[in-house]
């Protein structure tokens, strides 16, 4: 996994759905969430539980990192939750993972939110720079915490920001984003390339 | 072993997934050691950043809105039907007594629950749904609940459209009157702010979706869409405390898109594209526009022709066009996607879909760039046959500044002007004498404008350009796209369905072709047709317009002078390998 590789050398490990094993065969995690998601589409109670228990936390960080506003985050992650109540019969498990058909549904509404946002012509919280006061050389001689990667993703485009928040906070693999985003892997791939290497510009002197 | 960058930066970051270290990885590029160290150790940095966490109560209230809307559905219910049974509980017996006298038994209004407007329960829907405000006697359950109703107005007509069926007036009349009770019940109750926020929200979203409407709507069903487009709108203005002064007459011939600078004519009277349109703060609430200001506009077209803004929308400062056109066949539907001209598209709740995806058809999406997403406004069938003909000439009739007309006569060729046809004057007024791009369809017998440009107002010449598809050939007339060219000497006709673009003059009403820059036959697959902004030109001959990546090769024909920011209009094809090659590349205007 991903992160738990990441965190082998961090000593920090994270719970992040599995993927696939190496010889493309789904791991025992996909099946036993699969096993679980086909309880849920049967409206069983403890196995809703379990999905929300699961993915609200994950989506309210998701919606936080994009939005940086604590209700409209909340909002949105309810939103999601409800959204998968409703379409989950459709789910069916071809290739693309669970987790990856969650993120799907809140990517689209975070759009939506955008959508209506511009449409009343309120202030994008995701795109404050003008009105921001802390400049990227500032950021760099800060250690990185919380607040400073929710500042320095403002700087990202939101592609960008989706592919850091999606690959290195949320924990997909490249397929799985690719299927989020709707675009190919090898974009998905560039894309990561140019984030990081944005944000280390955003992180480090080199902004200056 | 890779070589680019990207591609070591992501075979590392794998590497680090199955366990190896950030040396090891180091020293197998140690050509790029130090790019690598700084990006992997960012890498790492992001992976140790702490989740943000919910707060345990919202967490917990939003499980409990979470678990009753499962309980509804294993209930059967629908999510925006869903009802306070307990409540209503004291009520039963008198709400059964009253649903018989409505002459419904229970199980027809059981099985009335998913009736759509065209259905013949829709009627008994619609009593039990007023049978259940009748018998809700808490004003602000009472307006939530009409809301509610009237929310399900929306997504009948999302799904009649998606049926490929028009639209009714049963519908749009129930959707009226539910929005006009809430709203009047609400104009009581000013502390429910919540349901009056609601209130205008919905109100603002159905008329978006009813703006865009007109050419759906059954014969019968226009004035109630007058109607409920009136109301939706005066419901915005009233729960802002702005009397609604729409009446359904200034809606009786539709509406229509302009874009274009505003340059004030008379009080409370604007210049929109060189057109008339009143302002008035009593429709529009507190918009203010300077002269000169660039704006969009969707007027209300009253039977007279005259026009009221119903929303005006400044485009100053905003980047230029975010919007673009596919238009192709269909190539794949996935989850909440769709896959036309090689390019995934997103399909979200909000898409209006005006057909039933299935690969293979032929459609014309509308996409907005989300902040780099390319996502579904509406998604609607292309008119298979006749093709599309872009028809470019000088403007030759009188446009009257206060009605807007019915046909306009371009280089010679009329085209009648209906309630969704586009009018963008961004580059100069729409006037008798301005050079102007017609792009339209033939129906029976006519030539119907689906979007009026405005290349030029200064004085044009007589010179016609065409673009369109050869249906037929013979004795030296051709028939392209529904009009008829005279051939040029010597021209071999092409196979039907070619691509014919050319430049002719008009010769006692005959088009005469002078010059023909290219014919293309597209093969099975058919064109793509690309309008948008030019935003990249790339060396290496691939351009993006909106976002879509598209091949110009060196045999492609361009007219005008292409640059970034440019907007364009292009006819493509696919090569074997499904990607898409320009064939013309007609440069509209560089911004």
């Amino acid at each position: 996994m991903y992160v738990q590789a990441l965190s082998g050398l961090v000593d920090k490990p994270r719970d992040l759905p599995a993927e696939q094993e190496a010889d493309g065969a789904p791991s025992d995690h996909v099946l036993r969430e699969w096993q679980l998601v086909q309880r849920a589409q049967a409206l069983e109670e403890s196995a809703l539980a379990s999905l929300y228990s699961t993915y609200y936390p994950k989506v309210y960080n998701y919606a936080f990192l994009h939005l940086g506003d604590v209700h409209a985050a909340e909002d949105l992650a309810s939103e999601v939750m409800l959204k998968l109540l409703e379409s989950i019969r459709k789910y069916q498990f071809r290739g693309m993972p669970f987790s990856a058909w969650v993120f799907r549904i809140a990517r689209n509404k975070l759009i939506d939110l955008h959508r209506r946002r511009r449409r009343r012509g309120e202030v994008d919280l995701t795109e404050p720079l003008a009105a921001m006061q802390i400049s990227p050389q500032a950021l760099a001689e800060r250690a990185l915490d919380r607040g400073q990667i929710q500042l320095a993703l403002k700087y990202l485009t939101e592609e960008q920001r989706q592919v850091i928040v999606l690959k290195f906070i949320e924990g997909f693999d490249n397929g799985s984003i690719a299927r989020i985003l709707g675009r190919s892997e090898g974009a998905v791939k560039s894309l990561q390339h140019r984030a990081l290497h944005s944000l280390r510009r955003i992180m480090t002197a080199e902004a200056r | 072993m890779p070589r680019s960058f990207t591609s070591i930066l992501d075979k590392c970051l794998a590497a680090l997934n199955q366990g190896e270290t950030l040396d090891a990885c180091l020293a197998r590029y140690p050509n790029h050691a130090d790019e690598l160290r700084a990006h992997l150790r960012l890498a790492q940095r992001l992976a140790l950043t702490p989740l943000h966490q919910p707060r345990p109560a919202t967490q917990a209230a939003a499980w409990q809105q979470f678990r009753a809307r499962a309980q509804d559905m294993r209930l059967g219910h629908k999510p925006h039907l869903s009802l306070n049974i307990g409540w209503l509980r004291p009520l039963t017996i008198a709400a059964a007594v009253a649903l018989a006298v409505l002459g419904a038994a229970g199980g027809t209004v059981y099985a009335s629950q998913d009736a759509l407007p065209d259905s013949p329960l829709y009627r008994v829907k619609l009593a039990s749904e007023d049978a259940r405000v009748w018998f809700t006697f808490d004003d602000g359950r009472k307006a939530e609940l009409l809301l509610d109703q009237s929310n399900e107005r929306t997504d009948e007509i999302m799904e009649m459209l998606s049926g490929g069926k028009s639209v009714s007036g049963n519908v749009l009349s129930a959707m009226r009157d539910r929005n006009a009770r809430a709203v009047r019940i609400l104009e009581d109750q000013p502390d429910e702010l919540d349901l009056v926020t609601r209130a205008r929200e919905q109100s603002a979203e159905q008329e978006d979706l009813l703006l865009v409407l007109w050419g759906d709507l059954e014969e019968s069903a226009q004035d109630d869409y007058a109607e409920a487009v009136a109301t939706l709108h005066n419901a915005q203005l009233r729960t802002t405390g702005i009397p609604g002064s729409v009446k359904p007459d200034d809606v009786a011939a539709g509406v229509i898109s302009i874009s274009g600078p505003a340059e004030p004519a008379v009080e409370g009277v604007w210049l929109l594209g060189g057109v008339e349109v009143r302002l008035d703060t009593r429709t529009l609430g507190g918009a203010e526009l300077q002269a000169g200001q660039p704006v969009n506009v969707i007027a209300a077209r009253g039977a007279n022709g005259r026009l009221l803004a119903l929303s005006v929308t400044r485009t100053d400062g905003e980047p230029p066009d975010q919007k673009y056109v596919v238009s192709g066949t269909v190539e794949d539907i996935g989850d909440d996607e769709v896959v036309i001209a090689g390019q995934r598209i997103a399909i979200t709740e909000r898409t209006l879909l005006k057909l039933k995806l299935q690969r293979g058809k032929s459609v014309e999406i509308r996409v907005d760039d989300v902040g780099g997403e390319a996502v579904a406004a509406s998604v609607e069938a292309e008119q298979a046959a006749p093709a599309l003909l872009a028809y470019e000439g000088t403007i030759e009739n009188n446009v009257s500044t206060e009605a807007f007309p019915n046909d306009l006569v371009v280089g010679g060729q009329e085209f009648t002007v209906t309630p969704q046809t586009e009018i963008d004057a961004r580059a100069g007024a729409l006037k008798k004498g301005a050079l102007a791009r017609v792009e339209s369809v033939a129906d029976g017998g006519e030539i119907v404008a689906k979007r009026v440009v405005v290349l030029d107002d200064k004085q044009g010449g007589s010179a016609v350009h065409v673009e369109g598809v050869l249906e037929k050939s013979g004795d030296g007339s051709w028939t392209v796209s529904g009009v008829e060219v005279a051939a040029p000497a010597q021209a071999e006709a092409p196979e039907v369905g070619s691509l014919i673009t050319l430049d002719g003059h008009r010769e006692d009403k005959r088009l005469v072709a002078e010059k023909l820059y290219t014919t293309y036959h597209p093969g099975r697959r058919g064109f793509a047709l690309i309008r948008g902004p030019l935003v990249r030109i790339g060396a290496d001959g691939i351009w993006q317009v909106g976002l879509v990546p598209l091949a110009v090769p060196a045999e492609a024909v361009i007219r005008g002078e292409p640059g970034e920011g440019s907007r364009v209009f292009i006819w493509a094809s696919r090569d074997d390998e499904g990607a898409l090659r320009a064939v013309y590349v007609n440069v509209l205007h560089t911004d």
